[in-house]
């Protein structure tokens, strides 16, 4: 019996790079008007989207699924419901009546390259952080550049994680401590994983910059981040596994570039306006990441109340 | 008095775990409340602070903790019980119909509470019904919907009149509220200027080319195409949208957008700005510019409503003009454009997406060129005997009924458009394609991009032919919208179009082009 016997395929343009290729089936997590997230077997999300700017190199870029039927793109996929079950073959993704073909999309990476990041000087990182002060939402990690305005208590255990970040002694000089974040705080990716999203972006784009300025920074402790994956929630994995390699989600790439073009702070602005809504707080807690990290490489005199030890 | 509960497996949201934290936080003697996962950092937090039991222990990084600190017990059990009922209401919603959509308006109620304005999307059969619930509940409302009968307009306009809340709609796809985007609409820098146009497609392009030239808005207010046509009506919508503007202190000029209007209307809306401390720009499409008078403007296409308010919200003088590039360098496009068309070449097609600016391009050339065919004509000798076939030169509205029975609006898909392009590069005698782009949301993730290769396609068929095919476009968008205006622009050139700043110069260019070839 044929997989798929349904009546609608929607041909897939984008495949992630994470989305495995051998047969598996799962159940609808959520459905939102142009995102259904789906639950893999391996217990990360697998999301079918409808637009670029939604990709992650776990999703599928499927933008004529959302767009069907009528005026109203949220009508069509109005049967689908958390809890349905999905099933896929390798090439076809199946929900309900629908069929999700992604044998002819193209592999979609979510890698950063030097052109990316080639106009990134170290200027960026002052117009970072007056950016998101000015454009930052509250309930997150905000609290961690502007202490005393929205100190919650995630925002307060944080900023005692901060203060036991070192600097290890090893060949290659490691920042150790950040693995203390993973699942802290709000969300269903906790504030922490964004956090540490927004630091590995920041250091994909020094490793970037260095090629060309030579510069010396930290590394972060990659593997005992991997080794404590599993303490944080399915999303929060989903963020994590593929950023620890090298691969971010679409609007943090939109970051990287953004902040390597924007020489002035009203760039900037619009720069950091953009990743903030992505997510309730997850844009702006990983642009706390970001910019922290660069703090912490290039302005030991920063905010942060980070003692390097 | 401290409390912690898990919910096992549960999935929400982060923007819904956040909107409970805040109604936690609002109940009278709650001291500290937190929703998190049950990570193994946050039950380590939680319990170094004082919340602990032993439901915690078990807990996995996919489970829900609720944390509340309060001045008794009884508030305490008080607020988890609201925090349950409220998880409880979102997971029925989503289950029953997917995140996305509450079940009834209650529910959207209860959801957000603290909204003043609902968008109403449903079929026309239920639209009046939801409507005059969300009036009735003091919600201002946005009716998506059409297919909602004049006298149920007049009655829910009426109705909303009455207790002082905007009706926008039925029929109504854009409006721009407080910087919110609702429907199609685009990424507009805030500003001093306020809209309220009874024309989808033209508060977009106003309101894009205002932010093209530096201006901002407040608000750009619909009203839904039958305001000002119907007697009726009466324009209440719009008299109440003006209202709202000339009581805005942050709007210092006007701006009235509308299809031509039923005569009494027109009369009634001119009247009421001209009462106004402000200065008014009016565009009715179609109509004459009167002459200026006081505080009123009167504008001559969608482009001279923008540039006059932004120059009015500047306090600078408006500067009237055709084309923004010089006419020497109209004048190489022209020459570029048509010097390799074969003889025959001699027809314009226009092929847009967007009402309004159909309706502009078609009265520019009726105006011009004269013979224009149309399935929006009001001429009835050149309204097009089968809409799906061309005649001499023809400009079609693909979003007009015809074409969308059974299909998405040609904004949000453009294959109606494409299948016209395949149809109309057959023809030899088509010397100009006349296009629209309209991005924002709602729109199409890519328009450009989408009907890139049928474009590169029709180029190629007309020099196989011996001939060259002249594509001119106009991109009603902003670069902060999805689909950037810029990378539009950029895939369109990439391939030869010529690409224009608004939709009245790119046809006054193929007007120019006609006339050349005539």
């Amino acid at each position: 019996m044929p997989l798929y016997s349904g009546k609608r395929i929607f041909k897939a343009t984008d495949v992630g790079y994470f989305v495995k290729t051998n047969p598996w089936s799962g159940d609808v997590l959520s459905v939102y008007s142009s995102v259904i997230n789906i639950l893999h077997p391996e217990e990360y999300l697998v999301s079918l989207v409808m637009k670029e700017s939604q990709m992650t190199v776990f999703g599928i870029k499927v933008a004529s699924f959302f767009h069907r039927n009528d005026k109203d793109p949220r009508k069509g996929i109005g049967d689908i419901k958390p809890g349905t079950p999905v099933r896929f073959d390798g090439k076809r993704l199946v929900v309900k009546d629908n069929c999700c073909d992604i044998s002819d999309a193209r592999l979609w990476k979510g890698e950063l390259s030097f052109t990316d990041i080639k106009d990134f000087d170290l200027t960026r990182v002052v117009l970072l952080r007056k950016s998101l002060l000015a454009e930052g939402k509250k309930g997150g990690f905000l609290g961690l550049v502007h202490p005393g305005d929205d100190d919650n208590m995630f925002v307060k255990k944080a900023r005692e994680l901060l203060d036991g970040v070192s600097i290890g002694s090893d060949s290659l000089p490691l920042v150790k401590g950040l693995s203390r974040f993973l699942g802290l705080g709000i969300g269903l990716t906790p504030s922490g994983d964004d956090f540490i999203s927004g630091a590995l972006l920041a250091e994909r784009i020094l490793s970037l910059f260095s090629t060309r300025t030579k510069k010396r920074f930290f590394h972060i402790e990659r593997e005992e981040i991997m080794k404590n994956i599993e303490k944080t929630s399915y999303a929060g994995k989903t963020l994590l596994s593929p950023a620890l390699h090298g691969h971010f989600p679409s609007y943090l790439l939109d970051l990287s570039r953004g902040l390597a073009r924007a020489s002035h702070l009203d760039e900037m602005i619009k720069v950091v306006r953009g990743v903030v809504s992505h997510g309730e707080t997850s844009g702006t807690d990983a642009t706390v990441g970001l910019s922290w990290y660069l703090d912490f490489n290039f302005n030991p005199a920063a905010d942060f109340s980070v003692q390097r030890k | 008095m401290k409390k912690i509960v898990v919910e096992k497996n549960s999935y929400y949201d982060s923007v819904f775990l956040m909107l409970i934290n805040k109604e936690l936080k609002k109940i009278p003697g709650v001291k500290d409340a937190a929703i998190s996962m049950g990570t193994e950092m946050n039950v380590e937090l939680f319990k170094e602070i004082g919340f602990f039991n032993q439901d915690v222990e078990g807990v996995t990084p996919n489970d829900l903790i609720i944390a509340v600190e309060g001045e008794s017990e009884e508030i305490v059990e008080n607020a988890l019980r609201s925090a349950r009922t409220m998880l409880k209401e979102k997971k029925h919603v989503a289950d029953e119909y997917g995140e996305y959509r509450p079940v009834s308006l209650d529910t959207a109620i209860k959801m957000v509470p603290d909204a003043n304005l609902v968008v109403i999307s449903v079929p026309g059969a239920y639209a009046v019904r939801e409507a005059q619930k969300a009036l009735e509940k003091d919600l201002h409302v946005m009716l998506f919907s059409d297919n909602v009968s004049l006298e149920e307009e007049v009655e829910l306009k009426k109705l909303a009149k009455e207790k002082g809340l905007l009706m926008m709609g039925p029929d109504c796809g854009t409006a721009i509220i407080n910087g919110i985007p609702l429907c199609f609409a685009n990424v507009i820098r805030r500003g001093n200027i306020g809209l309220v146009g009874a024309s989808g497609t033209g508060l977009q392009e106003v309101s894009c080319i205002i932010h093209r030239c530096g201006g901002g808005i407040t608000h750009a207010i619909g009203t839904g195409g039958r305001d000002l046509k119907s007697s009726l009506v009466g324009g209440t919508t719009m008299l109440m949208g003006i209202e709202s503007l000339e009581n805005d202190p942050n709007t210092s000029v006007i701006v009235v957008i509308s299809k031509p209007p039923a005569e009494n209307v027109a009369e009634k809306v001119i009247e009421t700005l001209r009462k106004t401390r402000k200065p008014c720009i009016i565009h009715f499409v179609g109509l004459e510019p009167l002459k200026k008078e006081n505080n009123l403007y009167f504008a001559g296409n969608l482009e001279e409503t923008s540039n006059m308010a932004v120059a009015l919200a500047r306090g600078e003088a408006y500067e009237p003009h055709t084309f923004t590039i010089p006419e020497k360098d109209v004048v190489k496009i022209i020459e570029t454009e048509t010097e390799q068309m074969s003889p025959n070449q001699k027809f314009l097609r226009g092929l847009y997406t967007g009402g309004t600016l159909a309706d502009e391009a078609m009265i520019l050339f009726d105006k011009r060129i004269g013979e224009i065919h149309s399935n929006i004509q009001t001429k009835q000798d050149l309204i097009l005997k089968d809409p799906q076939i061309s005649e001499g030169h023809t400009i079609v509205d693909l979003g007009d009924d015809t074409f969308t029975v059974g299909r998405p609006h040609p904004m949000i898909d453009p294959s109606t458009r494409e299948e016209r392009l395949l149809k109309e590069m057959k023809d030899s005698e088509v010397a100009v394609f006349l296009l629209d782009m309209v991005l924002g949301y709602g729109s199409h993730e890519d328009p450009a991009g989408a009907i890139l290769e049928s474009l590169k396609m029709a180029k190629k068929m007309a020099e196989d032919r011996g001939g060259y095919l002249s594509i001119l476009a106009s991109i009603t968008g902003t670069e902060g919208d999805f689909q950037n205006a810029n990378e539009q622009k950029d895939k369109l050139e990439s391939i030869g179009c010529v690409v224009m700043p608004s939709n009245y110069q790119a046809s006054m260019l193929a007007i120019r082009i006609i006339q050349k070839l005539c």
